[in-house]
């Protein structure tokens, strides 16, 4: 046996809590289902900010979940960046839940396009935390930012990686 | 503010707990939320990684 574990996201004023999410569909609608077709960003506009976190529903008999790596692979549309709470050092602690938005996040760490060579998102507001029983990480906060010359969308992969102890 | 609902992301169904959530028999899935047949059919290779570089970890 090992852990069980899944990608929530919350939305919405009441912080809807959607689980076992399959994807991340980024976009001008406040969903976890958002379909960026139907919702597209205007260049030079942002996405909703996405707040998702690692939740371990089972330890499955393990002691330990830790050292929590975000990243993503593969190139954003045009000259758009991707912005995160996600850092390996300066870490600001666990973000606060807020209603997602589509102005400019305050969260200005570049979403690595490779796996860190740390931790660089917390539990329980710290980079160095553990779940040692069921429970979710801190939020990872993330916004793609288009760039007004930017014509098209793109697809990429989000990577979330834990380490486990027996 | 209205109080936080749960939904499970496969079946959509909605909970007011998250216990509530994780003991739920999903009708996609076919297991519990904990059961790690929901990580989808790459759950083996999922975890034993995981495993392993906890392992690698603790030797450093």
């Amino acid at each position: 046996m090992a852990a069980t574990v899944e990608i929530d996201e919350a939305n919405t004023v009441s912080e809807t809590l959607s689980h076992g999410i399959s994807d991340t569909d980024m976009g001008t609608a406040d969903s976890a289902t958002v379909d960026p077709v139907a919702n597209p960003v205007i260049p030079g506009s942002n996405t909703y900010e996405k707040y998702q976190k690692i939740h371990v529903t089972n330890m499955g008999g393990s002691s330990k979940i830790d050292n929590l790596r975000v990243w993503r692979t593969g190139s954003l549309g045009g000259a758009a960046t991707h912005k995160t709470n996600a850092r390996t050092t300066s870490y600001a602690g666990a973000a606060t839940y807020a209603t997602p938005v589509t102005t400019t996040s305050s969260y200005t760490q570049t979403m690595p396009t490779s796996e860190p060579g740390s931790a660089n998102l917390g539990i329980g507001g710290s980079l160095s935390g553990s779940l040692t029983s069921t429970g979710s990480s801190d939020y990872l906060v993330h916004q793609i930012q288009t760039n007004a010359s930017d014509t098209a969308g793109s697809t990429s992969t989000m990577n979330y990686e834990y380490d486990e102890t027996a | 503010m209205e109080e936080q609902k749960h939904v499970c992301a496969r079946c959509g169904n909605e909970f007011v707990s998250e216990t509530d959530y994780v003991n739920h028999d999903c009708n996609v899935t076919g297991v519990k939320p904990s059961d790690p047949v929901s990580m989808g059919p790459a759950y083996e290779v999922i975890q034993a990684k995981a495993l392993e570089r906890g392992a690698a970890r603790a030797e450093q």
